[in-house]
């Protein structure tokens, strides 16, 4: 018995005497956590990048939110020799021909935008074509 | 309906179905690198992706629909056109990764001597659920293509600014 005692406390010393590995860290779950430990660990480089990116997407936003009225416009825009262009959207004529359109408030805008069940309906026009049998009818898509 | 719009319609959906898993075979095979950035961004940051593809997408599908209307120079339509293909080149490229993330998925044995095949597997898989109707075209397939986009720009932005070591 007390030879199973010495060899238990030999064994509990020689335990203790190896170096002890720190544990592993817990990782964090939460998310404001994790974005605050992200934004904290964030370089120099990164940050600028971070920035640089946002203004390059700000700025393409503001050219595609500028030219919106020239997508949805219905015609394209041919200017006369009094510097008026096809109906619908007012320009500002420069002096070298046609520019971008203008657009003075978002009531313009709006009206412009395609009908929300174009989808709807182009699926539509689509099913027709393919089940009907009389060529005739098939609408063009 | 006729037998040829039955074949038009079946080679349509077969070619397409061929195109989309070819264009991420060989995304795989020129980068292998870059598809298992792309799925390991699509594990990381699914939704992220979505929304940097749309923010990425709309703005530059308005400019070039924009300048191809509204300018009839040659080279301003070749160039909005240019956009227009560059944005779906890259949304195919980053959606290899959403490949070979499905394939993952489904594992093989083989996968370890031929990481192609994780690809080819989940291409053909993604490529048939584009196919289920209403939800594979108007829902599955331009969220594949729209998180492609943005999983490219993340990749590509990391790769500009790496990651800082975190302590």
């Amino acid at each position: 018995m007390s030879g199973f005692l010495q060899r238990w406390q030999e064994l509990a010393r020689a335990s203790q005497a190896l170096p002890q590995a720190p544990l592993p860290p817990v990782p964090l779950r939460h998310w404001p956590v994790r974005i605050a430990t992200r934004r904290a660990a964030r370089s120099p480089g990164e940050r600028r990048g971070l920035v640089l990116s946002a203004l390059a997407l700000a700025a393409t936003w503001v050219i595609a939110v500028l030219l919106w009225p020239a997508v949805t416009a219905s015609a394209p825009a041919t200017t006369t020799a009094a510097g008026s262009n096809a109906p619908g959207l007012a320009t500002d004529a420069g002096p070298s021909g046609p520019t971008l359109p203008r657009v003075a408030h978002l009531s313009q805008v709006l009206p412009a935008l395609p009908h929300p069940a174009a989808p709807a309906r182009l699926f539509a026009q689509a099913y027709v074509a393919l089940t009907t049998s009389d060529p005739s009818q098939e609408p063009h898509l | 309906m006729i037998l040829a719009d039955i074949l038009l319609w079946l080679l349509i959906i077969a070619g397409g179905w061929l195109a989309l898993t070819a264009s991420w075979l060989t995304t795989f095979a020129i980068a292998p690198r870059f598809t298992e950035e792309c799925q390991q961004r699509y594990t990381t940051h699914g939704i992220w992706a979505v929304l940097i593809g749309v923010m990425t997408l709309v703005p530059l599908s308005i400019i070039a629909i924009a300048l191809f209307r509204h300018d009839h120079h040659p080279l301003a339509r070749m160039i909005a056109v240019l956009i227009l293909l560059t944005l779906m080149l890259l949304a195919l490229l980053g959606s290899s990764g959403l490949a070979a993330r499905v394939g993952a998925g489904l594992g093989s044995p083989l996968d370890g001597a031929q990481p192609w095949r994780r690809v080819m597997r989940g291409g053909w898989v993604l490529s048939a659920s584009f196919l289920m109707p209403l939800v594979g075209w108007f829902l599955l397939l331009p969220l594949t293509l729209l998180s492609g986009l943005g999983t490219t720009v993340l990749v590509c932005w990391r790769r500009k600014y790496p990651h800082a070591a975190v302590a």
